[in-house]
């Protein structure tokens, strides 16, 4: 191996390593600074070849309302404006891109107009262990916790069955 | 890499010798050449039993080694997939990217260091597999959606640049994988609407088989790019057999008679511009890298019969790919009849580049090709036309194509007859 060769090999790997730590704290930073919201929920439990078990979480948010979805486009940003009651966060508007809300103990969570007439958050999936993914599917009642950084963008950090934190 | 394993040295020369007298055979064989001058050939490119089985224990070594390399990445993409709660996700992933930094460090030692390379690379052929199970593993440990987009592509572009260090063929298949697997997650956000609408499939299907097409273009061109740098030489055919089988898997689906018989009952999909940005950079890339095949040639006086070769492949591909558009807006029920009719240019095209140019591989592919289509279309044809139609269409092609042999025949006896003929006048 030459030298050039050399040194382009360990370059790569270096960036590779950088690369996979970078993701790791990226989504880490995400989700130590995002505000924790709970929304409200309904699994599904299937299974991916790369990644194992897990359950599609589907959620109320995610339905907006008839008079309100003739105004976005298939593939168009939605905001959608959170406030807390109760336990569980509920949407109060939905809004393009453009309007940002200010307004205290709002949040909102940044997603996509699907085809479905539903907004995609990129929060559908939850990893579980091999074989409990039943334990969600089974659930009377299932919660998500999810945190969503200044730009809107969520991730999923836990969820809630039946009023207990999943911890199969 | 040196193809050297440890106190046997394998040349390039003890190379040539054995695939020189595997040709001697051949031409013994075909009647090319008369047995005694066989065997004077053979004298001459004589390699010792010793070198040969240094040669046949060195690839052996390599397969097996790869083998293995697959099933412990398998097996720990299978680790990952558990989702074990015995450690914490932090700790997983900390596990993870030490194996795949050790894997690279090993592999590397292995050889460059102790002349091992035939292990060596496997190993870091398995760091790389470990690259992407540790993509996969810190996306699941922060529930990133199951099958982003751009999971793989990462994967990809991390991997393939190993390819070009380690001067690895199994790397870069590895990175041909990859790439196409990628575009098959990115092509998810290549239509708004999706494919929930089942009326929507078939025309989506059609579209993004264009641009596998023009992306199997570029791979193709990309290989002979790669024909004619002498350190990167063996990638050429790994480019070329990834190109050659996209564009034939491509044009393959879209000859199917019941795909174009359903797109009158479909509507387009709205495609995204990321769809129309992958054909134009498709085109652009297989233009510019054609292009720069031609100047090198240029500049190097090669005789030029090779850049034709290769731009009749770059623009049959353009040519394929712009037909499917035409007939993806046209949405006419007959257009799998031309598509066929490539496949069969197609194969008689490689049949004779293969034998012209010396590449076996492309002989391979053309048989694959011919065998797999002719044997679906039988079953296809007949079930949509029925028994007689379909009857008539294999026999009219089957004349067509022994009427071509024949011709063929006819004009190899006329360059032999040539060939003795300035012989004996010489």
């Amino acid at each position: 191996m030459t030298n050039t060769a050399t040194k382009l090999f360990f370059a790569v790997v270096a960036l590779q390593m950088i690369g996979l730590v970078a993701f790791a704290a990226v989504k880490q930073y995400a989700v130590a600074t995002g505000t924790e919201v709970i929304l409200q929920g309904a699994p599904v439990d299937p299974r991916s070849l790369m990644q194992g078990d897990y359950a599609i979480l589907e959620y109320e948010i995610a339905g907006i309302p008839e008079d309100v979805k003739t105004e976005f486009a298939v593939g168009d940003d939605v905001i959608v404006v959170l406030i807390k009651k109760d336990e569980v966060w509920e949407a109060i508007r939905y809004l393009d891109d453009d309007r940002v809300p200010k307004a205290n103990g709002e949040v909102f969570v940044r997603g996509q107009m699907q085809s479905n007439g539903r907004i995609d958050f990129g929060i559908g999936t939850y990893f579980v262990p091999e074989g409990t993914g039943w334990e969600i599917e089974r659930a009377q009642d299932l919660k998500i916790r999810v945190s969503v950084n200044d730009d809107g963008d969520a991730t999923v950090t836990g969820v809630i069955v039946d009023g207990e934190d999943f911890s199969p | 890499m040196d193809e050297r394993e440890s106190g046997a040295p394998v040349s390039d020369t003890t190379k040539f010798a054995m695939r020189m007298r595997g040709e001697i055979e051949v031409w013994r064989a075909e009647g090319t050449i008369s047995s005694e001058l066989a065997v004077t050939l053979a004298n001459r490119y004589q390699t010792t039993e010793a070198h040969r089985r240094a040669f046949g224990l060195s690839r052996f070594s390599s397969i097996i080694a790869i083998f293995g390399t697959v099933l412990v990445g398998l097996g720990v993409i299978g680790l990952v997939a558990v989702n074990w709660d015995g450690l914490s996700g932090f700790a997983k992933i900390g596990l993870l990217i030490g194996f795949t930094t050790a894997s690279y460090i090993v592999g590397w030692s292995l050889a460059y260091r102790f002349e091992f390379p035939r292990t060596g690379i496997a190993i870091i052929l398995l760091g790389a597999i470990l690259f992407g199970a540790s993509i996969h593993l810190i996306a699941q440990s922060f529930n990133v959606e199951v099958n982003h987009p751009n999971l793989v592509i990462a994967w990809f572009i991390g991997v393939i640049p190993l390819a070009y260090a380690t001067r690895s063929n199994a790397v870069l298949v590895l990175s041909m994988i990859l790439l196409l697997s990628g575009l098959g997650f990115r092509s998810q956000e290549w239509t708004t609407t999706g494919f929930d609408d089942g009326a929507l499939w078939f025309w989506g299907l059609v579209a993004y088989m264009v641009a596998y097409m023009l992306v199997g273009g570029v791979l193709f061109a990309i290989g002979r790019l790669h024909a004619r740098l002498t350190e990167y030489q063996h990638f050429a055919r790994v480019y070329e057999i990834w190109g050659f089988v996209i564009a034939g898997i491509a044009t393959y689906i879209l000859g199917s008679m019941f795909l174009w018989s359903e797109l009158e009952y479909s509507d387009l999909p709205t495609l995204t511009l990321e769809y129309w940005a992958t054909i134009a950079f498709s085109v652009a890339v297989s233009g510019v890298v054609t292009y720069v095949g031609y100047r090198w040639d240029a500049t190097n006086t090669i005789v030029s019969a090779r850049w034709r070769w290769e731009v009749s492949g770059v623009l049959a591909i353009f040519g394929i790919a712009l037909l499917t558009l035409v007939g993806l807006f046209a949405s006419v029920s007959w257009f799998w009849l031309p598509f066929n009719a490539v496949i069969i240019a197609a194969v008689v095209a490689m049949v004779n580049a293969g034998i012209r140019f010396n590449r076996n591989y492309l002989v391979n592919i053309a048989f694959i090709l011919f065998s797999i289509t002719v044997i679906s279309r039988y079953f296809e044809i007949g079930l949509e036309l029925g028994l007689l139609d379909q009857a008539m269409a294999y026999i009219v092609a089957g004349v067509l194509l022994i009427a071509m042999g024949l011709g063929l025949e006819r004009l190899r006896r006329r360059i032999i007859g040539d060939i003795r003929n300035r012989s004996t006048v010489s």
